[in-house]
């Protein structure tokens, strides 16, 4: 594997537990190129979170292990590493962003300890020169009076606030990759649009790529080039942007798209899709969608669909599309 | 005009903070300040806005959960200090609540037939057949399986959880329900189903909804009129249209760009709108509380609040510059 950025292939990984083995992330694979954004959509329960564990190869011990896959960054498979090799990675070559602020910060640490954290960790520089630096880094994500807030502890700071100084702290050694998990979920949506456009602004600067994981279909465009849809641990469509959103081809994807109403037309009545997630430890062997689909025949319940190409780079794994051979 | 079923005048309400030492008060917290909002028989209004801005307070103080700090709730007509026991039960009846969570608004030790009943039981005083005949029935209209009404809430996934407060607000047949956040906490399929139901119920039993939400799609979706809050004020408030389609105050104009969808690259963010979040709303009456934010404030917005004033029939905003 030679190619540049993030290759993630047949990447699966189950949750072992009392109820039984839960198929979480089933097969998935994506490719995120250098300064490109994949946008990651599912709903709650369809393993998107799970997903970028098992990349980072953070999964809950010792329930969660990685089955089979490949995690390529620039050249070498993370999954084949060493725990000591990892921890390299994390934080300086791949960076996360987690949904909730409050609970990423340690509350009895100050704001500049925590950003200065990786720089202390990667790079071993101390003091002055430590301080500088994480002044400048909280510059960047547009906190007022860095040099005092520094010496604030996470209480001090508002929901907005907390979540640019995570940012600053997994910008803090120029990662290639940003995993963002819910950033802005647990924010006001004036804040929200306020924080995804400084993401941008720093995506632009210091030309990281993200995954982007998010539950509402309706913030990708905003910010992604390309987009991946999954459904109970797999991903049943991905494309670029603009094919996914103008020509959406699995059911599941055209229906998240019509389900949110919206602000700027006046709706009689929204799509719903009935019934709900099938549960991850009681899957059959066909498409996990068939039972809420409203275009399902006896071949969805029988096999999974393969993976078919549409146009470009547009994929999807629908009956409708790939004909059983 | 049709009836007016609750009404406010000058509703406000402040919690005192309580600082680091054990005797030092800070300035109270107008959580909900000065509002006039009144819900007719079968309308729908909805109240938007952020965190912080009092939404919920509203609704508790229109559910007689919390007591104002000043100002009157009237139910209607009559100012609730002066009803009587039996117009205190019919309130209880009449004016039903929704909340946001239905892992938390559900007794865990409850069966669900129970906590449907509950209302039927308590305000009403029913018992028996009648009872397991009416659970029966709203557990149906809400999409629900009646054998629902055997098990507990714990063997519900959230969506169903979600339909069964929406049966027990609807057991006791009332005339309006308070909705407070009712579909934030549920997927978006499952959301889709939740608000379909809400809307249906409307239509059909004539209901009034005041529907409390932080999302400017689903309030459209589902209310004639909205009011929107920014700490603590209702700031601009009219038919749902006239505000959502042309938003007279910059913070209505700032919400709806924010939930308009966009693509990358497209300039969607007004940078002319500063610091980028609330502050906590300790002052009564000096000056414009989104003034801090505006991109058009003078210095009278910090002098003085501005007060409400209607610019076409039905449309009010307050705003010295707009």
């Amino acid at each position: 594997m030679n190619s540049r950025g993030l290759v993630v292939r047949n990447l699966t990984a189950h949750l072992f537990t009392k109820r039984g083995c839960a198929r979480a992330v089933d097969g998935i694979s994506f490719a995120i190129p250098p300064r490109k954004t994949l946008g990651l959509v599912g709903e709650s329960g369809s393993g998107k979170s799970m997903a970028c564990m098992a990349l980072m190869r953070l999964l809950p011990k010792p329930a969660g292990q990685i089955v089979d896959g490949e995690v390529w960054l620039d050249g070498v498979d993370l999954l084949k590493l060493s725990e000591r090799e990892m921890q390299e990675i994390r934080g300086r070559r791949i960076a996360m962003i987690l949904q909730d602020p409050t609970s990423s910060l340690n509350p009895v640490l100050k704001i500049g300890y925590q950003v200065g954290e990786p720089v202390r960790q990667h790079e071993n520089v101390r003091g002055g020169p430590l301080r500088t630096r994480v002044v400048e880094l909280m510059r960047q994500v547009q906190i007022a009076a860095p040099e005092d807030r520094i010496n604030a502890y996470p209480h001090q700071l508002s929901g907005g606030m907390r979540q640019r100084v995570v940012g600053a702290a997994a910008l803090a050694c120029k990662p290639q990759l940003l995993i963002a998990d819910e950033p802005t979920t647990s924010l006001d949506v004036t804040v929200q649009m306020h924080y995804l456009s400084l993401l941008q602004e720093l995506q632009q600067q210091q030309q990281f790529g993200m995954l982007f994981i998010t539950h509402d279909i309706h913030l990708v465009p905003s910010i992604c080039d390309a987009v991946a849809v999954m459904y109970a641990g797999r991903i049943v469509e991905q494309g670029e942007v603009d094919a996914v959103f103008k020509r959406p081809a699995h059911p599941y994807t055209r229906a998240l798209l019509r389900a949110a109403p919206r602000l700027d037309e006046a709706m009689e009545s929204l799509e719903s899709i009935p019934g709900e997630l099938p549960s991850l430890t009681e899957l059959g062997p066909g498409c996990r969608f068939a039972a809420r689909c409203s275009k399902a025949s006896q071949v969805c319940s029988d096999a999974y669909p393969p993976d078919t190409g549409l146009e470009h780079d547009h994929r999807v794994n629908c009956w409708l599309y790939g004909q059983p051979a | 005009m049709s009836r007016a079923l609750i009404s406010t005048e000058r509703l406000t309400k402040t919690f005192t903070r309580h600082g680091g030492f054990v005797f030092s008060r800070q300035p109270s917290v107008y959580a909900v300040s000065d509002i006039n909002i009144q819900l007719s028989e079968g309308e729908t209004l909805g109240i938007v806005g952020e965190s912080g801005s009092g939404k919920t307070t509203l609704a508790r103080l229109l559910l007689q959960l919390e007591k104002p700090t000043s100002g009157i709730v009237r139910f209607r007509g009559r100012a609730f200090g002066e009803l009587n026991g039996r117009e205190v039960r019919e309130f209880r009846n009449t004016v039903q609540a929704v909340f946001q969570d239905p892992y938390s608004s559900l007794s865990p030790r409850m069966r669900i037939g129970e906590i449907v009943a509950e209302p039927l039981v308590v305000a009403r005083g029913l018992r028996g057949q009648i009872v397991q005949r009416r659970v029966g029935q709203v557990l149906e209209q809400v999409g629900l399986k009646v054998s629902t009404a055997e098990l507990y809430p714990h063997e519900l996934s959230g969506g169903q959880r979600q339909r069964v407060a929406i049966a027990r607000a609807l057991a006791a047949a009332p005339k309006a329900i308070v909705l407070d956040e009712p579909v934030s906490s549920l997927d978006v399929s499952i959301r889709a189903q939740v608000l379909n139901l809400l809307r249906q119920l409307q239509r059909d039993e004539q209901l009034a909804y005041l529907f409390i939400s932080h999302d400017l799609s689903s309030v459209r979706y589902l209310c004639q009129r909205i009011a929107v809050m920014y700490l603590g004020r209702a700031i601009e408030e009219g038919p749902a249209d006239a505000v959502l389609s042309g938003p007279l105050h910059p913070y209505t104009q700032l919400l709806r760009a924010a939930a308009l969808p966009r693509w990358k690259g497209q300039p969607g963010v007004q940078h002319s709108y500063r610091a980028a979040e609330a502050t906590l709303p300790s002052k009564a009456n000096d000056g414009c509380n989104f003034a801090p934010r505006c991109p058009q404030f003078n210095a009278t917005c910090l002098r003085s609040a501005p007060l409400r004033r209607e610019t076409r029939p039905g449309h009010f905003v307050a705003c010295h510059e707009c």
